[in-house]
C-alpha cells in the first residue's frame, strides 16, 4: 500500500467534494501499542503532527492549531508529492479524539469523496494503549459502473492502506 | 389422507392466524444492513430480533405497505428491490429494477410502489400485486428520498443534486410543480395531514418546511452537520432530524424554528422514524449498527438494539 503513496504523479484532479453514489462505505482499523494512552495521544493530539507518524505523509502544512475548522494539507510521498486537504471538526483532547474530513483529494492515491475519519485513543488500563482509526467515505466515482481504480473495492483498499500504514508506523515510535 | 385434510387445513389456519396475532400486537422494524446485505426484523415491544432475512447487495431503502402487509427494501448495488412479509418475515423475494434503486415509498391507495433510481433521473413505479413494471416517471438528478401524501394524490421527490423537489401528481403522471429547499435533500417526510413536507438538506445543514397547498418552502431550521432524514412525532409537533456528521439528533420545532434539544446517538445516524403506537423515535446508526429507542417526551435515548453492520433503515421502516 505504501507504494500508492510513494508514486508520483502528473495531472492532480481535484474532486467535486458533493456528487457521490447511494452506498456509503466505512474502514476502520486499530491496534494496540504497549505505551500510555497519554504519550500516544502527545504523539498524535496536533492535527498536523501526521507528518511525524504515518509514513506516508511527507510534509504537512496547517492553518488553525487544533481548533474546529483548522486545516491541513498533507503531501503524499514527497515534499511536491500529491495533495490531500483536510479540515478539523473536532478535537477532543479530554477524550483522545478528533474527527477531521477530507475537503480534497487526489483520486489517483486516494479515490475517495464525502470523506471524515474519527481518531481515538484509549486507555487499556495496564499501561497499554488502543488507537482506532476509523473512516465513513463514498467511492469518488459519482455515476453508475464505476473503473476499476475508482470503484468500492479501490476506495477501501486505498483508505484500508492508509489507516493500517499509519497506525503501524505509530505503533513502531511509541514503543521504541 | 382425505379425511384428514379439514383438520390439517384448520391447524394451518389457526397457526398462521397465531403467528399473525403475534406479530401484529407489536410494531416491527426494518432495518437494512448494508455489510452483510440482510435485515433485522425487530419486535420494537421487546426489543429483540425475531429474525435476519437475506436480502441482495448493499440494501438501503424501506417502505412499509400497509395495504399488503409487506416491506419493499431497495438494493442499490444489485439493481433490484426484496419483498418481505410482514407477518412472515422469513424469507425475501427480489425482482429486477433500474440499475441504483435507492429511495422506495409505497402508495397508500394504490397497488404500487414508487422506486427512485439514484442515476436515471427516473422513478420506477411496480406494482404491489405482482412486482410487474408499470412505467416510470421523469425526474431531476439523482432523485433520493420520495413519499406519497395520506390521500394518494402526491408523489413528492427530492433531487438531490438540482436542491429541489418535485411534486408529481398520481392521478395524472404529470409533473405539477418544482420547488426549491436547502443543499442537497435527502430525506423526504409527509406529515399525517398532508399539508406540510420537510426535507433534510445534507450540505446547507438545515431542514426545509414545505408547505404543500402553496407549494412553497416556507421556513428552513438549521440542524446539525450533514441531515439526512426526518421523523415528525405528531403527538408533540416536534421534528426529529438525524445529523450524519455530528451523530445526534436535531429535535426541531417546524412551526417556530426555534431547537428543542439535540440527542447524541451513535455515529452516522440515518433512518429515523416516529412510531404512533410505541411514542418513540426510532434511529438506525450506520457506523454503530444498531437502532436506537428515543424517548420523545423526555428527549432522552432510552435503548440500543443491535443490528447488522451498516444499518441504514431508509424510509418507513416500521410495520404498524
Amino acid at each position: 500500500m505504501l507504494r500508492r503513496f510513494v508514486l508520483a504523479l502528473c495531472c492532480v484532479l481535484p474532486l467535486a467534494a458533493t456528487a457521490h453514489g447511494p452506498a456509503r462505505q466505512k474502514v476502520e482499523q486499530e491496534i494496540t501499542i504497549k505505551a500510555p494512552a497519554a504519550k500516544v495521544w502527545a504523539m498524535v493530539a496536533d492535527f498536523c503532527a501526521i507528518e511525524k507518524w504515518h509514513p506516508g505523509v511527507a510534509k504537512c502544512e496547517g492553518t488553525g492549531g487544533n481548533d474546529v475548522g483548522a486545516t491541513r494539507t498533507l503531501h503524499v510521498g514527497k515534499a511536491d508529492g500529491p495533495v490531500i486537504k483536510e479540515e478539523l471538526l473536532i478535537h477532543d483532547p479530554e477524550k483522545m479524539m478528533y474527527k477531521y474530513k477530507i475537503t480534497q483529494t487526489d483520486v489517483k492515491i486516494l479515490p475517495v469523496t464525502t470523506y471524515a475519519s474519527f481518531f481515538t485513543v484509549s486507555d487499556n488500563g495496564d499501561g497499554s494503549s488502543k488507537v482506532v482509526w476509523k473512516s465513513a467515505f463514498y467511492r469518488s466515482w459519482g455515476k453508475a459502473n464505476p473503473p476499476a481504480d475508482q470503484s468500492d473495492e479501490a476506495a477501501i483498499k486505498a483508505v484500508t492502506g492508509t489507516l493500517e500504514a499509519g497506525l503501524a508506523n505509530l505503533k513502531k515510535l511509541a514503543e521504541k | 389422507m382425505r379425511p384428514l385434510r379439514p383438520v390439517v387445513r384448520t391447524l394451518l389456519t389457526a397457526g398462521a392466524l397465531a403467528i399473525s396475532a403475534a406479530l401484529n400486537a407489536a410494531p416491527l422494524a426494518f432495518v437494512t444492513n448494508q455489510g452483510p446485505d440482510n435485515v433485522t426484523v425487530l419486535d420494537l415491544e421487546s426489543g429483540k430480533t425475531l429474525a435476519t432475512v437475506a436480502v441482495d447487495k448493499d440494501p438501503a431503502g424501506v417502505a412499509w405497505d400497509a395495504r399488503h402487509r409487506q416491506i419493499f427494501i431497495s438494493n442499490p448495488s444489485a439493481g433490484s428491490v426484496s419483498v418481505i412479509a410482514a407477518d412472515r418475515p422469513d424469507k425475501a423475494h427480489s425482482f429486477a429494477t433500474g440499475e441504483s434503486p435507492l429511495g422506495i415509498a409505497a402508495d397508500p391507495t394504490r397497488d404500487r410502489v414508487y422506486v427512485a433510481d439514484f442515476y436515471s433521473r427516473r422513478v420506477e413505479i411496480f406494482s404491489t400485486r405482482d412486482f410487474s413494471r408499470r412505467g416510470s416517471f421523469k425526474l431531476g438528478n439523482t432523485p433520493s428520498g420520495l413519499a406519497v401524501t395520506p390521500d394518494g394524490r402526491w408523489l413528492a421527490v427530492a433531487n438531490r443534486d438540482d436542491d429541489n423537489l418535485a411534486l408529481i401528481d398520481l392521478r395524472t403522471g404529470q409533473r405539477a410543480a418544482r420547488i426549491a429547499v436547502g443543499g442537497h435533500p435527502f430525506g423526504v417526510t409527509i406529515a399525517p395531514d398532508g399539508k406540510t413536507l420537510f426535507t433534510a438538506n445534507v450540505t446547507s445543514n438545515d431542514v426545509s418546511v414545505v408547505d404543500l397547498e402553496s407549494r412553497k418552502e416556507v421556513r428552513r431550521i438549521k440542524v446539525g452537520e450533514a441531515p439526512y432524514a426526518s421523523a415528525l412525532d405528531v403527538k408533540r409537533g416536534q421534528l426529529f432530524v438525524t445529523n450524519q456528521q455530528s451523530s445526534t439528533v436535531s429535535v426541531v420545532s417546524p412551526t417556530t424554528g426555534e431547537t428543542l434539544a439535540t440527542v447524541n446517538v451513535g455515529d452516522y445516524p440515518e433512518g429515523i422514524q416516529y412510531s404512533v403506537t410505541r411514542d418513540r423515535i426510532y434511529v438506525a446508526s450506520w457506523f454503530d449498527n444498531a437502532l436506537y429507542e428515543i424517548n420523545p417526551e423526555s428527549l432522552k435515548l432510552e435503548r440500543t438494539m443491535a443490528c447488522g453492520d451498516g444499518s441504514r433503515a431508509f424510509g418507513s421502516f416500521i410495520a404498524e
